[in-house]
């Protein structure tokens, strides 16, 4: 398992990228996270919800409540335009880090 | 035991410094995903028990998340509702509390008066109670304490709600700019009659503030409650003084401003005709403004002649009960203003003496100098009684000079 506060920052650009152009409630961005990393990335669940509400505040998603088909109602979060752009933008920093931290981590001298 | 998602919960709604419809959403996202959390678990064939600790476990530590949900919950408008919402409850509990303080000290002050009314007649000899008009100053600072402790407390409760914080993250904020709010206000605004007590107890105000700020579950009585206690009082209170009946009584003075000690000030201008020292009090003519006196001698321009730099000068003087006279020592007025005279022998002048501190007594002379260069006495007065007037820090500001 990877260390938290190396995905910490990471996390906006997660939640944005499963949620993609569908709607997905706080369990299932977890779940699907825990998923597309190969059950190796797993971000304290808690932890979810602040990322998640910063994000709908800063107007990056939008979340509404709704009944579920058994259970309790959910809220339900989509990606705004504003989200898409910022995913876009978020997505270009993570390949210019990832660039350079590999160019500096991966030389021997 | 209590159940561990239950007590996670809980821990997280008491941590949760957000409105009760924000909070309650939060709290049921929360709960939902705790219970997909343990369905999942258990669908995987962990044990109930096990399963809600794990799913619990996985939601991390309660009170940072709880934090953490707060702080990505409020925005920058968050530090003016709180900064606006603190400063108006702090007003808004300030100025009851020093009013039900100040009435209740009151009505406490006429129980007072009447108990001892009744014991003067029980015992049949005089009974004093240490009471005076100063005494009733510091009581009404003691009251603005009250208040500023309770508006303390009052705005580190309504800075916390309404900037969506816990009381421990606005503490420090509210004890800081309150109190120093608080402490110009009771410094340098409040415009006020003050004796070396009044000036200790309004020191202590903005104190009582910081210390009221760090008891925020302290609220004052309801409304109903303090007007239910003030009317107890004021029915105790009437009720006594009727009892009791007729007034203290009030003290009278003679004076002889021979034996007063002007000769300390000044000797008396003496008529040049007669030999004889003048006293032109007969033609005076006294009225007294807030803190101030103007004073108008007519004189005779011809028992005058020579004279000039009139002056009003105020001097101290000891408390009139057995006799008068001026306090001894002294080489200048403590207060003086320049008197104009006029060619028909009318000499007026303007006198502000409120601005000394720990001054309650004066005596006014009005004085001139003769041909000779000395400064002679024309008139002298019985003794005024006068306080000083005015802010902490003209107190501090006339004690410099």
């Amino acid at each position: 398992m990877l260390r938290s506060q190396l995905l910490k920052g990471t996390l906006p650009l997660m939640i944005l990228s499963v949620i993609g152009d569908g709607e997905l409630y706080g369990y299932e961005i977890a779940q699907r996270i825990r998923e597309r990393s190969g059950s190796r990335l797993a971000p304290g669940e808690g932890s979810l919800y602040p990322a998640l509400h910063r994000l709908e505040r800063e107007g990056a998603l939008v979340g509404q409540w709704r009944a579920g088909s058994q259970g309790p109602r959910r809220r339900y979060y989509r990606v705004t335009p504003a989200g898409v752009a910022l995913l876009e933008e978020s997505r270009a920093e993570w390949a210019q880090v990832t660039g350079i931290v590999a160019a500096v981590a991966g030389s021997e001298s | 035991m209590r159940d561990p998602v239950e007590r996670f919960l809980a821990e997280v709604e008491r941590e949760l410094p957000l409105p009760d419809d924000r909070r309650q959403e939060v709290l049921e996202e929360l709960q939902g995903h705790v219970a997909d959390s343990v369905a999942r678990l258990r669908s995987e064939g962990t044990d109930a028990v096990s399963a809600r600790a794990e799913a619990v476990r996985r939601m991390g530590e309660p009170a940072a998340l709880a934090r953490d949900l707060a702080a990505a919950q409020r925005g920058g408008r968050r530090v003016l509702a709180a900064a606006g919402a603190g400063t108006w409850a702090a007003i808004r509990t300030a100025l009851p509390v020093t009013i039900l303080a100040w009435t209740s000290i009151a009505l406490l002050a006429l129980i007072a008066g009447g108990l001892v009314r009744i014991a003067r007649h029980l015992l049949g000899q005089e009974v004093s109670l240490l009471g005076s008009g100063s005494l009733n100053d510091v009581f009404g600072a003691l009251g603005l304490n009250l208040g500023a402790g309770f508006a303390g407390a009052a705005a580190v409760r309504a800075a916390a709600r309404s900037g969506w914080r816990s009381p421990a993250e606005v503490r420090s904020a509210v004890t800081i700019a309150g109190t120093a709010a608080v402490m110009f206000f009771a410094v340098a605004m409040l415009e006020t009659t003050l004796t070396w007590a009044v000036v200790a107890a309004l020191l202590l105000v903005p104190l009582s503030f910081a210390v009221g700020t760090r008891f925020d579950r302290l609220a004052p009585p309801s409304i109903s409650a303090m007007l239910l206690g003030t009317l107890l009082l004021f029915v105790a209170g009437v009720g006594l003084t009727a009892y009791a009946g007729g007034s203290s009584g009030s003290s009278s003075y003679s004076w002889d401003q021979r034996q007063a000690g002007w000769q300390m000030v000044a000797p008396w201008w003496q008529d040049p005709a007669s030999g004889q020292a003048v006293d032109f009090a007969s033609g005076e003519s006294f009225s007294f403004g807030p803190g101030q006196i103007d004073l108008t001698i007519i004189a005779d321009p011809a028992v005058t002649a020579g004279l000039s730099g009139y002056r009003v000068e105020a001097w101290r003087a000891v408390p009139p009960q057995d006799g008068w006279h001026l306090v001894p020592g002294q080489t200048a007025p403590f207060a003086n203003a320049p008197a104009a005279a006029e060619q028909d022998g009318v000499v007026s002048g303007r006198l502000r003496f409120d601005r000394m501190p720990a001054v309650q007594w004066a005596a006014i002379a009005l004085t001139a100098a003769g041909p000779d260069g000395q400064r002679y006495l024309l008139y002298a007065s019985g003794p005024t009684q006068t306080e000083f007037h005015g802010t902490v820090l003209d107190w501090f500001t006339g004690l410099a000079r």
